[in-house]
């Protein structure tokens, strides 16, 4: 069994997931504070991957990165290289189908902070970079945390932006979804049967973790009183 | 005066118009919840942002909207004690009080004594390691004021200090807290609600009513003003006499 797809789902998943955990808290804490109107067009804006069907998500893409397009035609130009079609284009997909996943998770988790407490430290002395880091991240970490594993589940799952924009190049593009899809499309049942397993398996302990964590968070309330 | 206050602020219909001036001694902020005595804290700490007018605390402007100076909580230097402390709780109880540590004193080894002094005065030492949650609601206080001054404010300010217990901890903690003030001995402000409370830990009392304030007077003359008697309530069987009924 050729293991190319997994260790490409999974590198292209933390990588993308990487990201979002910055991208996603950082939209998320400016977002939480902004003015209501302005609060509810991003949010809409950047909740839409979520809803919109991920070949939608693939062709948005192409329409922007493919190589005879505005920024796909730049790279080419500068740098001589193509954004489509290399193992790493699939992050693009996953990024954008898995950032409103994170930045809704950690907003709500950032709602929920208790902004006495960052009152307090203020007053005090503390700075706005120490209060985030050592007030607010620890507070909101459960909420955070599942946000991460669940945004990791989703981008080792994606398909549909993936197969557009990276297609299926065997020992280059795989990931396990586009391989489960090629597999099965060639007949060949029982070794499509085996990358279901796979990710199956993935998928139960990366839930499993998001349980664990909601619960703990839960426990941790209530002990809060 | 240590403290001037005169600022306007309006949250939908509510209208904040306070006036204060306060010395070094404690002013009671007193009236019914929802006047805005939280809110007139918040502004002077700086995590809220008056409409207009001005707060000058020991010679240093913090807030004046003509001159366009609005300094930020950090620089403030006032210690506001929030009705539910406030503590982190992810951070023990010595941790809690390092972070009132971080702005003042420069060397680590300046910081442990300045904890290990305001810890022992507090009787904090034997829960250091600690969380909150552990903790019952006379120590959270204790850890909370700790915290406070041991960042070294330059007023302190209590909000409900004792909202959040039990009645019977009450009077043991008023104690506890008159001490504190007294021997801060800077501008204190006290906010509460409850006019006996006000009473006995203030020199002065300002009355608050749909956001303004009322003329400041010496508890005395609000006594008069209040139309309340003072009645001892600290009665024991033993301090009881009996005397014969007059014929």
């Amino acid at each position: 069994m050729d293991l190319f797809p997994l260790t490409n789902s999974l590198r292209i998943a933390l990588i993308s997931t990487f990201i979002i955990f910055f991208l996603g808290i950082f939209a998320a804490y400016y977002i939480a504070k902004a003015p209501r109107v302005l609060k509810g067009v991003l949010d809409v804006i950047l909740t839409l991957p979520l809803v919109l069907p991920p070949t939608v998500v693939g062709y948005l893409l192409l329409r922007i990165l493919g190589p005879k397009r505005v920024i796909g035609k730049w790279f080419l130009a500068m740098f001589g290289v193509k954004l489509t079609m290399t193992w790493w284009s699939a992050i693009f997909a996953t990024t954008v189908v898995i950032f409103p996943l994170m930045y809704r998770t950690a907003r709500g988790a950032f709602e929920s902070f208790d902004e006495t407490l960052a009152y307090s430290a203020q007053s005090i002395g503390l700075s706005n970079t120490y209060i985030f880091w050592h007030i607010r991240m620890p507070y909101c970490r459960q909420g955070i945390m599942a946000g991460t594993v669940l945004s990791f589940a989703r981008a080792l799952g994606e398909y549909g932006a993936t197969s557009m924009i990276a297609g299926y190049t065997p020992g280059r593009t795989a990931t396990i979804s586009t391989t489960v899809y090629q597999l099965w499309r060639t007949n060949d049942d029982a070794m499509a049967f085996r990358w279901v397993l796979v990710n199956m398996a993935i998928s139960f302990v990366v839930l499993l973790t998001v349980n664990m964590l909601e619960k703990k968070e839960r426990q941790r309330r209530k002990g809060r009183g | 005066m240590a403290l001037l206050v005169d600022i306007e602020k309006t949250l939908g219909s509510f209208h904040l118009q306070v006036q204060l001036e306060a010395g070094d001694e404690v002013l009671g902020l007193c009236g019914n919840s929802g006047c805005g005595k939280s809110l007139t804290l918040r502004c002077i700490a700086g995590v809220e942002k008056p409409d207009r007018g001005r707060i000058i605390l020991n010679g240093v402007t913090l807030f004046d909207s003509e001159k366009h100076i609005n300094l930020s909580p950090q620089k403030r230097r006032t210690g506001l004690l929030f009705q539910n402390y406030a503590l982190f709780p992810n951070m023990t109880v010595r941790q809690n009080i390092r972070t009132g540590t971080l702005r003042n004193h420069r060397t680590e080894e300046e910081r442990n004594r300045k904890i290990a002094d305001i810890m022992e005065n507090f009787g904090l030492s034997d829960l250091a390691g600690h969380y909150p949650r552990q903790l019952s609601g006379g120590q959270q206080q204790r850890t909370a004021l700790a915290r406070i001054l041991v960042s070294e404010p330059q007023i302190l300010m209590l909000d409900e200090p004792f909202s959040a217990l039990d009645s019977e901890l009450k009077f043991h903690l008023e104690a506890e807290v008159r001490e504190v003030i007294r021997s801060f001995g800077k501008t204190s402000i006290l906010v509460s609600h409850d006019r006996g409370e006000a009473y006995r830990l203030s020199d002065r009392i300002a009355m608050m009513r749909d956001g303004r304030t009322e003329k400041i007077l010496s508890k005395e003359e609000w006594l008069l003003q209040s139309n309340s008697v003072i009645i001892p309530v600290n009665v024991i069987p033993q301090n009881v006499i009996l005397v014969p009924k007059e014929s």
